[in-house]
C-alpha cells in the first residue's frame, strides 16, 4: 500500500471531529444550550467574540456534517488511491468541513459571514481539482458568480441587522426580536434584511433562478459531489434556519421562500426525470430537494426542514458513493407502472385544498404548515399509480412498508421536532400555503402529461427541460465573451 | 545469446509459396496506406475506424482496430495516429529506460532492428543511430482537424467541445431505456430522423450563436449517406483522400459513442432482437451537421480560413509523414520488446512425451491469465492434481435467463450466437419475477426515481441510507481475509439453472464435443473439477470487464453448473459411452467458480457429490484452499506494490477503484500439452489452452482454437494494449469522475463523449502502468502445415497473422526449436527449446 501519510491523518482528524461532535452533543442534553466564549477580540468600537453556540440545532448539523465528512474522507482514502492531487483533495476537504463547522457553531453574525466565505473558498478549490479540464474551471467560475452574489445579500443584510440591533450577537439579536423591541421606524430595513438574508440562502442553496452552476460540478471526483450535494448545499439552509426568527419576521420573505422553493421543486424534480446521466440527474435531484426545503422554511415548518436537511442529505451522499451499482441494478426486471388516473389525481387534490384549508382554522392555525407540508407529501406518494403484481400479497406487504416507514418518520420527526423547536415568529398565511400546493398539484399533472403525451406541446416542453431550460448555454455563452479560458 | 544460437539454428522454410511472400516484398510506406484509401469509400473508410462496444452490464473486450485488420499493424497505428493526434505506442523514455534496465536485451533491439532494415530504407543505419533517435520523443502534429478544430485553434474558442456535448446528448437520450423516466419522444425514429425532428425544437446551437443551424433542419427526409456527400460537396472537399480524413477525424472526435452505434449493427447482424436498428453512418451524418452548419455560418465570414482548412486536408503531408523516420524508431522499440518478451518464454519450454492427463483430481479452467497463477498453485499442492485450460464457457454458449432479470444473458463469445437457452429454475417452481420481495424493490425503486415522488422517497426512507452508508463504511474497515463464504453473486439461494432446451441427442453431442476439444476422452480421475471465473467486487461499473470475457462479460459459474450437470447425467453418459467416450461411474464432476479478486475456488452444488467421495472431496477443499493462499501472495505483489494489501478489503470495499488487475500483463497465448509449460512462471501473463495435436482429428482443435480462442485473446490484448499506449482515445478515462450515462456507460465529468474501453486505474496504479503493451504472441504446438491450412482457411485469421496484430509462434517437436511465423508462411527461428 502507499504511504499517504497526509490523507490518512486528515481521514483521522474528520472522525475526530465527528466524535467531538457527539460529545458536544451529550454536552448540551446534559447542560443544556450554552454559548462557550473561546476569545474575545476588541477593535475599537467592535467587540469581536470567538464564541461557540451550543444548542439544539448546532448540534444536530454539527453531527451530522462531521459523519458525513468523516465518511467521505474514509471513502477517499482508497477511492483516490494514486492520484497525485489526493493531497490536496484532503488539504482542502479539512478546510472546507471546519469552515462548514465554524458555520453552524458560530455564535455571531461575524464568525458566520467569515465561515460563509471560508466555505465557500475551500468548495471552490475543490471543484478545481480537475483545474486542467476547460469544463471544471467552467462549474466553478459560475459558481462563483453566483456566490459572490449571495455573499453581498449577506453583506448587507447584516449591514442593516448591526443597523437596527446595534449587535452582531445572534442571542441579543433574537432576544430583543422576541422581545418585540424593534422600533416601528425600522420596520421596512428589518424586511430588507429578511428578504435579503432569504436571497443569499436561495443563492448557496441553488434555488432557480441561482441554480444552474450545481448541474455542472461533475468535474471534480465524486467524493466532493457527495460532500458538496450532502453538506455545503445545506448552509442556505442552514442560514434560514439559524436566522428564522429574523427571516420569518418578514410575511414577504417566507412567501418568497416558499413560493421559489416549490417552484424549484417541482422544476428541479421534471429536469431530473429527463436527464440521461446519473450525475446530472442527482444535482437535479438535489436542486428540487433543495427546493422542497426551502419550502418547508418558507411556511414556517422548520422542524420538517431540518428533518429534510438530514434525511436529504444521507440519502444524496449514499445516492452519489454507490452510483457504480446502477450497472447491477439495470439488469433487474421492471414491472409496469401506470399514472394514477385524472380523476382519482384531481379528487386527491381536491382533497388536499380541503384539509389545508380546515387546518387554517383548527388550533388557531398552529398546525398549518405541518398539515400543508404532510399533504404535499402523501400527495407525491400517489405518483407511482397503478402496479400490475399478480401476487395478492404484494400490495399489503408494499401498504405496510409504506405505513411502517410512516411510522418510523414520525417518531424520529416528533423527536426532532421536540429537540430542535423552532418557531416562526409570525402567522403564515393560507394563500402561500394553497399557492405552494397548487404548484406541486400541477407538478403531478405536468409530468403525468409528460409521460403520457405525444404532443407537439409536450415535445416543446421536454425539449426545454432536458436542455435544462438553456441556462447552462446561455451562461457558457456569455462567461466565453467576458471572461475567456 | 540467442542471436547467437540463431545463427547455429537451421532455419526452416515451410510453405509452398515462400519466395513470393519473402519479407523483402512486404514493404509498407505511407503511399501505400494513401493508396488504400483512396480505392476505399470515404465514409466507409472512416466507419472502419469505430468497433463495437458492449454496455457496461456484461461488457467484453474489443480489439479497437478490428475493422482495419485488413491492412498492416503499423500502417494502421501510422495513419491513426495522425487522425487521433496521439502516437499509438508507448513514449521513447518508456522503450529506452527498459533496455537500460535490461528489461529489452540488445539482442531483441538488434533483432528488430535488423527486420526493420530488411523491410524499409526509412529506417536507421546502425543501432547508435536508434538510440541517439530515441533520445527525444516527436508528439505527433495535428495536422488533420474538423473545421470547429481549425475555427477553435485560431479563435481560441471551444466549439468542438460544445458539439460533442450536443451530439452526445443526443446519442445518450436516443440509446436512453433506463435513466430518465420521461423518455426522449422520438425514440421509435431511426436516429438521424430523430435528430432532425427533435432540432425542430432545440435551440441550443442557435443561443451558442450559430445563426442558420435551422438549414439542417429540413434534411429528415434526405438518406444520411447522401446528406453527408452533399454536404462534403458544398464544403469543398473534392478528394476521397481529403474526404475521408476529414470523416475520420469527425469520427475520432466521437469515438466512443459511434462504438454504440456498431455495436447495434453487430448484435442486429447476429440476430438478437434486443437492441435498436441504429446505423453508424446516421451517426456520422449528425457529426457532419454539426461541423458544416458551423462552416457555414463561421466560415462564411472567414473565407480564407477556411480555405487554409481545405488546402491542408487535401494536402498531401499528415501528422506523421515528416517523421517517417521517427516513426521507425518507434516500431522498431515497440517489435524488439516483443521480441524479447517471445525469446525468454520460447527458451524456457520444455517440450515432453508425456501427454497423459490422468490424476485423482482433475482441475479445468479457462484459458485467462488469472487462471495461470492459480493452476500454477494448485499444481505446486498436490501431485494428485493436474489442471487443463479450455475456454471459460467450456464449449456450452448459450442464453441464459435469470428469472429477476429483464434480457437473458448471452453466455459465450461475442463472436458465437448460442446454442441453446437455459432458464433460472426455484425449487418451488415460483417464478421469481412475481414474488413479493421483488415487487417491493421495482416498487421502492419507482418511488425513488418518480418526479415528485422522489419527495415522498427522500423524507420517508433517508435515514436509512444512513444505515445503508455505515454499513458500507464498516464492511470495508473490517473485513476478514478468512472468510470462506460464497460471494453474494455467485449463491443463487436454492435456484439453479434449468435443463437446456435441446433434446438428449443434441446434449450428448454438445458434451462428446466438449470432453474431445478438451482432450479429456480418457484417463478420468474421480473428481473433475469444472472451474469457471467471476469477479466479486463492489460498487464497480467496470464490474464486469473483469469477469469472464468467454462467457461474454459474465461469471463462469452459471456455464461450468449446466456442463457439469449434463456430464453427470447418466442418460448422456450412456450415449458417451456409445460414441467412445467412458466415463467411469465414479468420476463426478463438480462446478466451481475461482474468485479472482481473492484467488479462493468455492465449489457450487457441492450436495451433488455423492456419499462415496466426500473423503476425496475434503482433501480437494483443503488442497484448493492451500493453492488459494499461495496465488493470493503471489499475486499481490505481481504488478504493482500499490494494491490494497488485503484482497477481501478489495471484494468489499466500496470505495476500491483497483481491486484487482484483470488482464493487465497479457502477452502471450500457449497451446500446448500443460507438461510442456508446467515448470514456466508465467506471472499470470499467459493464456493457456492445452492442446494435443498427435489426437486432434484433422485439427479440428486446432481450428477451432484459432478462429475462436486466440481471436479473444486478440481482442483482449489490443484492448489493453490501446488502453495503456492512448488512453485519452481507447482508454475510458478515470473512474473517479465517471458519470454513469443510461446505466450503461460512462462519460466523464458533466458530460462529453462515451467513453469505452478499460479505465485508467486498470492499468496505472498511479505511479506507472502496469500493463506492458505487447502484441499477443501466440505459440502453438502443432505441426506447420496444419496451422497453415488454418491461414489458408480462414480469411480472418490470416488478416491478424499477416497483418501482425499477433505473433503467431511454432512449436517444433522434430527440431525443438521455436520459429516466428512472418507474414506470408516464412518462419523464422528464434529459439531451440529446452531439452526434455
Amino acid at each position: 500500500m502507499r504511504k499517504n501519510f497526509e490523507s490518512k491523518i486528515i481521514s483521522s482528524v474528520l472522525w475526530i471531529l465527528f466524535f467531538s461532535s457527539l460529545a458536544l452533543f451529550g454536552f448540551q442534553i446534559a447542560y443544556g444550550s450554552k454559548t462557550l466564549t473561546i476569545f474575545q477580540l476588541q477593535i475599537s468600537a467592535l467587540d469581536i467574540v470567538f464564541a461557540i453556540r451550543v444548542d439544539p440545532l448546532s448540534c444536530v448539523m454539527f453531527t451530522m456534517v462531521s459523519l458525513l465528512s468523516a465518511i467521505v474522507g474514509q471513502y477517499a482514502l482508497r477511492y483516490l488511491d494514486g492520484e497525485s492531487r489526493q493531497g490536496y483533495f484532503y488539504k482542502f476537504l479539512l478546510t472546507t468541513v471546519l469552515f462548514v463547522v465554524m458555520l453552524v457553531l458560530s455564535s455571531n453574525l461575524i464568525m458566520f459571514f467569515s465561515a460563509w466565505l471560508g466555505m465557500s473558498w475551500g468548495l471552490h478549490r475543490l471543484l478545481l481539482y480537475h483545474s486542467n479540464r476547460p469544463a471544471a474551471v467552467y462549474a466553478a467560475r459560475k459558481k462563483f458568480l453566483v456566490s459572490r452574489l449571495g455573499d453581498v445579500a449577506v453583506l448587507a443584510a447584516i449591514g442593516l441587522i448591526y443597523h437596527i440591533f446595534g449587535t452582531f450577537e445572534f442571542a441579543e439579536i433574537f432576544s430583543q426580536v422576541e422581545a418585540g423591541a424593534t422600533a416601528k421606524s425600522h420596520q421596512a430595513v428589518f424586511s430588507m434584511a429578511a428578504i435579503l438574508l432569504a436571497a443569499s440562502a436561495m443563492t448557496k442553496s441553488a434555488q432557480v433562478p441561482f441554480h444552474f452552476w450545481l448541474p455542472e460540478t461533475m468535474e471534480t471526483p465524486t467524493p466532493v459531489s457527495a460532500l458538496m450535494h450532502a453538506g455545503i448545499i445545506n448552509a442556505g439552509g442552514f442560514l434560514v434556519l439559524r436566522l428564522s426568527p429574523l427571516i420569518s419576521h418578514s410575511t414577504f420573505a417566507s412567501a418568497m421562500l416558499a413560493t421559489c422553493g416549490a417552484l424549484t421543486a417541482v422544476y428541479g424534480a421534471l429536469v431530473m426525470s429527463t436527464q440521461n446521466n446519473i450525475k446530472t440527474k442527482l444535482a437535479y435531484s438535489t436542486i428540487s430537494q433543495m427546493g422542497m426545503m426551502m419550502f418547508a422554511c418558507g411556511i414556517h415548518a422548520y422542524s420538517f426542514a431540518l428533518f429534510h436537511i438530514i434525511s436529504h442529505s444521507f440519502y444524496k451522499a449514499y445516492a452519489f458513493l454507490t452510483t457504480g451499482t446502477l450497472v447491477e441494478e439495470r439488469k433487474r426486471d421492471t414491472l409496469k407502472f401506470s399514472s394514477i388516473g385524472l380523476g382519482f389525481l384531481i379528487s386527491t387534490v381536491v382533497a388536499a385544498f380541503g384539509i389545508v384549508y380546515f387546518a387554517n382554522f383548527w388550533q388557531s392555525g398552529i398546525y398549518l404548515p405541518s398539515v400543508t407540508y404532510i399533504s404535499v407529501i402523501l400527495l407525491c406518494l400517489l405518483q407511482v399509480g397503478h402496479v400490475n403484481h399478480p401476487s395478492k400479497y404484494f400490495y399489503a406487504i408494499a401498504f405496510s412498508t409504506i405505513v411502517f416507514a410512516v411510522g418510523i418518520y414520525t417518531a424520529l420527526e416528533i423527536a426532532l421536532s421536540s429537540f430542535v423547536s423552532i418557531q416562526g415568529s409570525s402567522e403564515p398565511s393560507l394563500f402561500v400555503n394553497f399557492f405552494a400546493l397548487t404548484i406541486f398539484a400541477s407538478g403531478l399533472f405536468l409530468s403525468r402529461f409528460l409521460m403520457e403525451s405525444q404532443t407537439r406541446i409536450s415535445q416543446m416542453l421536454y425539449m426545454f427541460l432536458w436542455n435544462g431550460g438553456y441556462f447552462g448555454v446561455h451562461t457558457n455563452r456569455i462567461l466565453s465573451r467576458r471572461w475567456s479560458a | 545469446m540467442l542471436i547467437t544460437e540463431e545463427k547455429k539454428l537451421k532455419p526452416v522454410f515451410r510453405p509452398k509459396k515462400q519466395l513470393e511472400v519473402h519479407p523483402d516484398n512486404h514493404k509498407h510506406s505511407l503511399g501505400d496506406i494513401l493508396d488504400i484509401n483512396d480505392h476505399k469509400d470515404p465514409i466507409l473508410a472512416a466507419l472502419d475506424i469505430s468497433v463495437p462496444s458492449w454496455p457496461l452490464q456484461n461488457t467484453v473486450a474489443v480489439n479497437p482496430f478490428w475493422n482495419q485488420k485488413e491492412r498492416h499493424f503499423d500502417d494502421v497505428m501510422s495513419e491513426l495516429s495522425s487522425i487521433l493526434h496521439v502516437q499509438l505506442y508507448m513514449p521513447l523514455e518508456y522503450y529506452v529506460s527498459k533496455y537500460k534496465e535490461g528489461a529489452i536485451s540488445h539482442e531483441a533491439l538488434r533483432g528488430a532492428f535488423e527486420q526493420a532494415k530488411s523491410l524499409t530504407k526509412n529506417s536507421p543505419k546502425s543501432v547508435d543511430e536508434l538510440l541517439q533517435l530515441s533520445k527525444v520523443d516527436i508528439g505527433v502534429a495535428p495536422i488533420i482537424l474538423s473545421f470547429a478544430e481549425h475555427y477553435d485553434k485560431s479563435h481560441g474558442t471551444a466549439w468542438h467541445l460544445a458539439i460533442i456535448n450536443q451530439v452526445s446528448k443526443f446519442a445518450a437520450a436516443f440509446f436512453d431505456d433506463a435513466q430518465a423516466l420521461i423518455a426522449f419522444p422520438w425514440r421509435d425514429n431511426s436516429f438521424w430522423q430523430a435528430w432532425c425532428k427533435a432540432q425542430e425544437y432545440d435551440r441550443s446551437m442557435e443561443i451558442l450563436g450559430v445563426q442558420d443551424f435551422q438549414l439542417i433542419k429540413n434534411a429528415a427526409t434526405i438518406e444520411p449517406e447522401k446528406f453527408i456527400r452533399s454536404s462534403l460537396e458544398k464544403l469543398g472537399l473534392t478528394g476521397s483522400l481529403s474526404q475521408s480524413r476529414y470523416l475520420s477525424r469527425l469520427i475520432a472526435k466521437g469515438f466512443g459513442w459511434s462504438t454504440q452505434f456498431k455495436y447495434c449493427e453487430w448484435q442486429n447482424a447476429l440476430g438478437y432482437p434486443d437492441v435498436p436498428a441504429a446505423r453508424t453512418v446516421e451517426y456520422l451524418a449528425v457529426l457532419v451537421a454539426y461541423d458544416f452548419s458551423l462552416a457555414q455560418s463561421l466560415g462564411g465570414a472567414d473565407g480564407i480560413k477556411r480555405g487554409d482548412w481545405i488546402a491542408t486536408l487535401n494536402s498531401a503531408s499528415n501528422g506523421n509523414q515528416q517523421n517517417v523516420n521517427a516513426f521507425e524508431v518507434y516500431k522498431i522499440w515497440q517489435n524488439a520488446s516483443e521480441f524479447e518478451y517471445q525469446t525468454r518464454i520460447a527458451s524456457q519450454i520444455k517440450p515432453s512425451q508425456d501427454y497423459s492427463l490422468s490424476a485423482k483430481y482433475q482441475i479445468v479452467m479457462c484459458i485467462d491469465v488469472r487462471s495461470e497463477m492459480m493452476r500454477r498453485a494448485l499444481e505446486c499442492v498436490s501431485p494428485e492434481i493436474k489442471t487443463i485450460g479450455f475456454a471459460g464457457f467450456f464449449g456450452v454458449p448459450f442464453d441464459y435467463k435469470r428469472s429477476d432479470e429483464k434480457i437473458a444473458g448471452h453466455r459465450l463469445p461475442v463472436l458465437l450466437t448460442p446454442a441453446f437457452s437455459v432458464k433460472q429454475e426455484h425449487p418451488d417452481h415460483k417464478p421469481y419475477t412475481k414474488t413479493v420481495n421483488t415487487g417491493l424493490f421495482l416498487f421502492l425503486r419507482h418511488l425513488r426515481k418518480g418526479p415528485l415522488a422522489s419527495f415522498s422517497y427522500v423524507e420517508l426512507f433517508g435515514p436509512n441510507a444512513l444505515l445503508k452508508t455505515i454499513r458500507q463504511v464498516f464492511s470495508g474497515f473490517f473485513a476478514k481475509d478468512t472468510s470462506q463464504a460464497l460471494p453474494a453473486r455467485f449463491s443463487d439461494k436454492g435456484t439453479y439453472p434449468g435443463q437446456p432446451n435441446i433434446d438428449l441427442k443434441s446434449r450428448t453431442e454438445r458434451c462428446a464435443a466438449v470432453l474431445r476439444h478438451m482432450g479429456l476422452t480418457k484417463n478420468f480421475g474421480r473428481l473433475i473439477l469444472i472451474a469457471g471465473h467471476g469477479s466479486a467486487n463492489t460498487n464497480n461499473a467496470f464490474s464486469s470487464s473483469l469477469d469472464c470475457g468467454a462467457c461474454g462479460g459474465h461469471a463462469g459459474d452459471v456455464n461450468a453448473r449446466v456442463l457439469v450437470r449434463m456430464l453427470n447425467d447418466v442418460e448422456i453418459r450412456k450415449g458417451l459411452a456409445v460414441a467412445g467416450i467412458v466415463i467411469p461411474g465414479e468420476t463426478h464432476f463438480l462446478a466451481a467458480v475461482h474468485e479472482t479478486v481473492t484467488d479462493s475456488i468455492y465449489f457450487l452444488e457441492e450436495f451433488s457429490v455423492p456419499k462415496s467421495l466426500q473423503q476425496e472431496l475434503a482433501k480437494l477443499k483443503e488442497n484448493v484452499m492451500r493453492a488459494g493462499t499461495i496465488a493470493r501472495k503471489e499475486r499481490q505483489e505481481s504488478r504493482s506494490i500499490y494494491l490494497d494489501s488485503s484482497p477481501q478489503r478489495r471484494s468489499l470495499n466500496w470505495s476500491e477503484t483497483r481491486p484487482e488487475w484483470g488482464l493487465a500483463g497479457n502477452a502471450c497465448f500457449v497451446v500446448a500439452p500443460r507438461a510442456w509449460t508446467k515448470h514456466i512462471n508465467f506471472s499470470s501473463r499467459a493464456f493457456l489452452h492445452d492442446y494435443e495435436a498427435s489426437t486432434d482429428e484433422k485439427f479440428a482443435t486446432l481450428e477451432l482454437i484459432m478462429t475462436t480462442s486466440m481471436i479473444v485473446t486478440n481482442w483482449i490484448n489490443l484492448q489493453y494494449y490501446a488502453s495503456t499506449v492512448a488512453p485519452s482515445v481507447y482508454g475510458a478515462g478515470s473512474k473517479t469522475i465517471h458519470n454513469l450515462v443510461n446505466e450503461c456507460g460512462v462519460q466523464e465529468g458533466n458530460g462529453g463523449d462515451l467513453r469505452v474501453g478499460l479505465p485508467i486505474q486498470s492499468v496505472h496504479d498511479g505511479e506507472k502502468f502496469v500493463h506492458e503493451p505487447l502484441r499477443i504472441s501466440v505459440f502453438i504446438a502443432a505441426p506447420s502445415s496444419a496451422i497453415e491450412n488454418v491461414i489458408a482457411k480462414h480469411a480472418v485469421v490470416r488478416s491478424l497473422v499477416d497483418n501482425q496484430w499477433l505473433y503467431l509462434l511454432h512449436l517444433d517437436l522434430n527440431t525443438d526449436t521455436v520459429s516466428r511465423r512472418l507474414p506470408g508462411g516464412f518462419y523464422q527461428p528464434i529459439s531451440l527449446m529446452l531439452a526434455s
